[in-house]
């Protein structure tokens, strides 16, 4: 066995015991606790969300949510890059922006919720919410990105006489490219969280948050915890998917090497 | 038309680092700039380069494309060397892969920057300057950092590649201006 297939072989060992031992301590707390109430078992969390996967309701639910969430990433994602785009071109549109980013990063989640739910029909309060968490995150990080290309990478391009489409290609995209990739990488996360909070406030119809709400209401602790496994599970293979469309991507414009730890 | 340089002066702060410098280089002539390092060798060719503006005199640039062999290589590290030269230089693959094996890289084709060394990093930053299609190349210490006989093999080659071209080739070594057959010399 060549060095590096023994390497990712012991990696994933190391993995898969890091995951049986939270597993086997998890387990342990729900024997010490011994409340379904307030920690339900991991086997029961498995029997449940097999259960529930089995209906079509589960899926729908775990679809919406997942639409609504992505739509909410991808345009706050897009706006964000724009804004830092513009930002860094123009000073007034920085000073313009700026409080407004600032004033988005302060405000309590909780806060923009209630206004999302006066403002706006509920399937729409948590691609708004998504969209104003993603927002910041990508917007600093792109702006930050855009303030760090080599200025004597573009002096070369402009002695080399690349055009601008060339320099946008060939330089700023690819500097910017990790900055984008770890803002999306946290805002991802960001989004399911503020998203599905934003459901179970406001009781989105077909949706995981509205689902965690009644198994607040009806003291259903495995389905509480079904279901939060499910927004861990499709908020990891969100992120997945992202990266790897962002190496596809890359690899086809040749925007060269992206380096991403999964 | 020629490559004129006159009574350029450029200071950085209270520090002047070029005082009147005149010079001129013919169409297809080699000029070599020598002198110690801080001498402000760089900043001339960065002055004719047209990075630089200089406080007084002017610079009459030759028409036509110029190449420039940055003394700190200045290669895009997410580009592959062949990349680094079809991106940059406007070339074909198989000009780059011709270039990159006469500059004994041709084995490193698809590495990337960050994995070679400094001598290495000056023959792709070499490779880029000739492959690109300039009637006016300038060079700030193209040779550093390759060993003797390695530096040799690349100076000719490119002899051969510069045949048409004007060069300007900075350097601290008056050897490599006798290697590179310079015709003209200025000391700063």
């Amino acid at each position: 066995m060549s060095a590096e297939k023994r390497a990712k072989v012991k990696r994933i060992t190391m993995k898969a015991a890091v995951a049986a031992l939270w597993l086997v301590l998890w387990q342990l707390v729900c024997i010490i606790v011994d409340m379904e109430l307030l920690v339900v078992s991991p086997w029961k969390v498995l029997r449940r969300l097999t259960e529930l996967s089995a209906t079509a309701e589960f899926w729908q639910y775990s679809l919406s949510s997942l639409g609504r969430i992505t739509e909410g990433f991808l345009l706050g994602s897009a706006t964000g890059a724009v804004l830092a785009m513009l930002c860094h071109k123009f000073t007034f549109a920085r000073e313009f922006f700026s409080p407004a980013v600032m004033l988005i990063k302060s405000t309590p989640v909780a806060s923009f919720i209630i206004l999302a739910l006066v403002w706006l029909t509920g399937q729409w309060v948590p691609v708004f919410i998504s969209f104003l968490m993603v927002l910041p995150v990508v917007y600093s990080n792109v702006f930050q990105g855009l303030r760090e290309v080599d200025p004597k990478l573009l002096e070369m391009a402009k002695v080399y006489g690349m055009n601008r489409q060339k320099r946008v290609m060939k330089i700023y995209i690819p500097s910017v490219l990790p900055y984008m990739m770890a803002a999306c990488r946290t805002a991802l996360g960001l989004s399911w969280k503020a998203g599905v909070a934003a459901e179970v406030i406001g009781v989105t119809k077909n949706s995981i948050g509205r689902q965690l709400y009644y198994s607040k209401i009806y003291l259903e602790t495995a389905d509480l915890f079904a279901w939060t496994a499910v927004v861990i599970i499709m908020s990891i293979a969100l992120e997945k998917c992202f990266v790897w469309a962002v190496e596809t991507v890359s690899k086809k414009f040749h925007f060269g090497r992206v380096s991403v730890s999964r | 038309m020629p490559l004129i340089v006159k009574n350029v002066s450029k200071s950085f702060g209270e520090k002047q680092v070029l005082h009147e410098f005149s010079m001129t280089a013919e169409e297809g002539e080699r000029v070599c700039i020598l002198g110690p390092s801080g001498g402000g060798k760089t900043t001339l060719l960065n002055i004719i380069a047209g990075l630089l503006p200089p406080d007084s005199g002017e610079v009459q640039r030759p028409e036509g494309k110029m190449s420039y062999v940055f003394q700190e290589y200045r290669l895009l590290p997410w580009l592959n060397a062949e990349e680094n030269i079809t991106a940059t230089a406007c070339c074909t693959k198989e000009r780059a892969r011709e270039i990159l094996n006469a500059l004994e890289l041709g084995a490193e084709r698809k590495a990337y920057p960050d994995d070679f060394s400094g001598g290495m990093k000056q023959r792709l930053s070499i490779a880029r300057a000739l492959a690109y299609e300039s009637s006016l190349i300038l060079m700030d210490e193209p040779f550093k950092g390759l060993d003797p006989e390695l530096r040799e093999r690349v100076i000719a080659y490119v002899d051969e590649c510069c045949k048409d071209r004007t060069v300007i080739l900075v350097t601290h070594d008056k050897a490599e201006c006798d290697l590179m057959k310079c015709t003209k010399m200025y000391e700063m």
